[in-house]
């Protein structure tokens, strides 16, 4: 979208952001909205909420820009972070941003979404009826899920998505998907299907879970 | 059938939320306070600091300041409270950084602080990280020029804060001989040249050869002696093709 970014690591944006350069965070924006959106969607069920979310996200890092330390190249394991922490507590991330959020909606008040409605609603009542059976898991096990099943972070971009060790990364994914499996063989459910769902997810690149 | 296998797809956000979003964003973005000093064009009422000739002495650009000016009260500048650099703007963007002492006299000069931009001498404007020469934006400013410049211009070694960082940057009268950077990643080599007291110009150019974020080659060669201050290119690999 900017020739001047191209190529630019997201590090070097981030440090231009923290300098307050305004363009620079909007390339992150342009990078990374779609994949925090989506992640915020898989956690909640709901794409309006993920939009509000989404919005809630960035101002959060624009607000936080000077304390954050980056791991690798990329900022969306931290962006991811900042969305488990606005999902936690939705209602009240919500509200910090309100006034902001409601002049979000005022924009654009008639094109909620675009051509696939439908589709979008299909999608909520699929996503609510898996958030549903992920219920049972304890928060940190969904999401976990979500990072590194779901948004594809490594295991060293989910540590330091929520700082733990990498190890803690593992004995949790490993418990989630053992609790998964259970609950799916519960269900008098073939198991392989977790399988899929999790290899269809994976990246070719880096050490993947 | 098992409900995870239904995981829906990733979807775009809809084109106007993101528009709005974006925008919104940038509202924030603008109006949040700067900790840097800000200077910008025609501000009424505001005291004229500099001058920046851009492409010769036809397309001056004023530079006033909109933030307090720190006067003393015998009228002189307080040095010490001005900002390491000050920000320049254009249409209300910002389109650089200039260092302090090149866009005001050190408080020891002979008749008070009079910004260096009046009369002849150009101000080196530097893209928002710094070390990247805006060239595009004003071709004829640069450390280059100053280097350049009459005897008469009297140059003081700049001290450049950016993050923990501090680079100091010497006169040009000052040379350095260019370590090998090729193969190294481009923020830390832009960093090496930075603490050389070298203005770095980073172009980007997609290469399957080299892995993204690294130095493909580098303008003057590896082991060139250069006078400090004068523009060191380096080619960053943008894109990994392979």
């Amino acid at each position: 979208m900017n020739g001047e970014f191209e190529g630019m690591p997201d590090g070097e944006l981030w440090n231009r952001a923290a300098a307050h350069d305004g363009a620079a965070f909007g390339e992150l924006f342009e990078r990374h909205s779609s994949a925090v959106y989506n992640h915020c969607f898989r956690r909640t069920g709901s794409w309006s909420t993920a939009e509000d979310l989404t919005s809630v996200v960035f101002l959060e890092a624009w607000r936080r820009r000077k304390e954050v330390q980056l791991y690798g190249d990329s900022v969306l394991p931290w962006l991811l972070a900042v969305a488990n922490n606005a999902t936690r507590n939705s209602n009240r991330s919500t509200r910090r941003h309100r006034r902001l959020l409601a002049k979000l909606v005022g924009a654009s008040p008639s094109s909620r979404f675009d051509n696939d409605a439908d589709q979008r609603i299909d999608d909520e009542r699929a996503m609510t009826s898996i958030l549903e059976k992920l219920s049972t898991l304890r928060i940190e096990e969904r999401e976990i899920l979500a990072l590194c099943d779901w948004s594809n972070l490594s295991y060293a971009e989910a540590a330091a998505a929520i700082d733990v060790p990498i190890g803690t990364v593992r004995s949790r994914l490993s418990r989630a998907r053992e609790h998964l499996r259970s609950l799916i063989e519960e269900d008098g459910v073939q198991t392989p299907a977790i399988e899929v769902l999790t290899t269809n997810s994976m990246k070719e690149t880096d050490e993947r879970p | 059938m098992n409900v995870l296998d239904q995981l829906p797809p990733s979807r775009p956000m809809p084109t106007a939320r993101h528009h709005a979003a974006r925008r919104q964003l940038e509202d924030v973005v603008v109006s949040a306070p700067r900790t840097w000093w800000r200077v910008s064009r025609g501000v009424t009422g505001a005291v004229v600091i500099g001058l920046v000739i851009a492409g010769g002495a036809a397309a001056a650009v004023l530079l006033t300041s909109k933030g307090p000016i720190p006067f003393t009260s015998n009228g002189s500048i307080e040095w010490n409270k001005v900002p390491n650099y000050i920000s320049v703007y254009s249409g209300g963007k910002v389109v650089g950084y200039a260092p302090r002492a090149d866009v005001l006299l050190p408080p020891t000069t002979t008749g008070g602080p009079l910004p260096k931009g009046f009369g002849s001498t150009p101000i080196p404007v530097y893209s928002n990280n710094l070390h990247t020469l805006k060239d595009h934006l004003y071709p004829d400013l640069g450390y280059v020029a100053l280097g350049t410049a009459p005897s008469s211009v009297a140059c003081e070694p700049i001290t450049v804060y950016e993050g923990t960082s501090k680079y100091n940057i010497a006169c040009p009268s000052v040379t350095v001989t260019l370590p090998n950077l090729i193969g190294m990643s481009t923020p830390t080599a832009a960093g090496k040249l930075s603490g050389l007291g070298v203005v770095v110009n980073v172009i980007n150019t997609p290469s399957s050869l080299a892995p993204k974020g690294t130095v493909i080659s580098m303008t003057p060669a590896p082991g060139s002696v250069v006078a400090s201050r004068s523009i060191v290119t380096i080619e960053n690999s943008s894109k990994s093709n392979g």
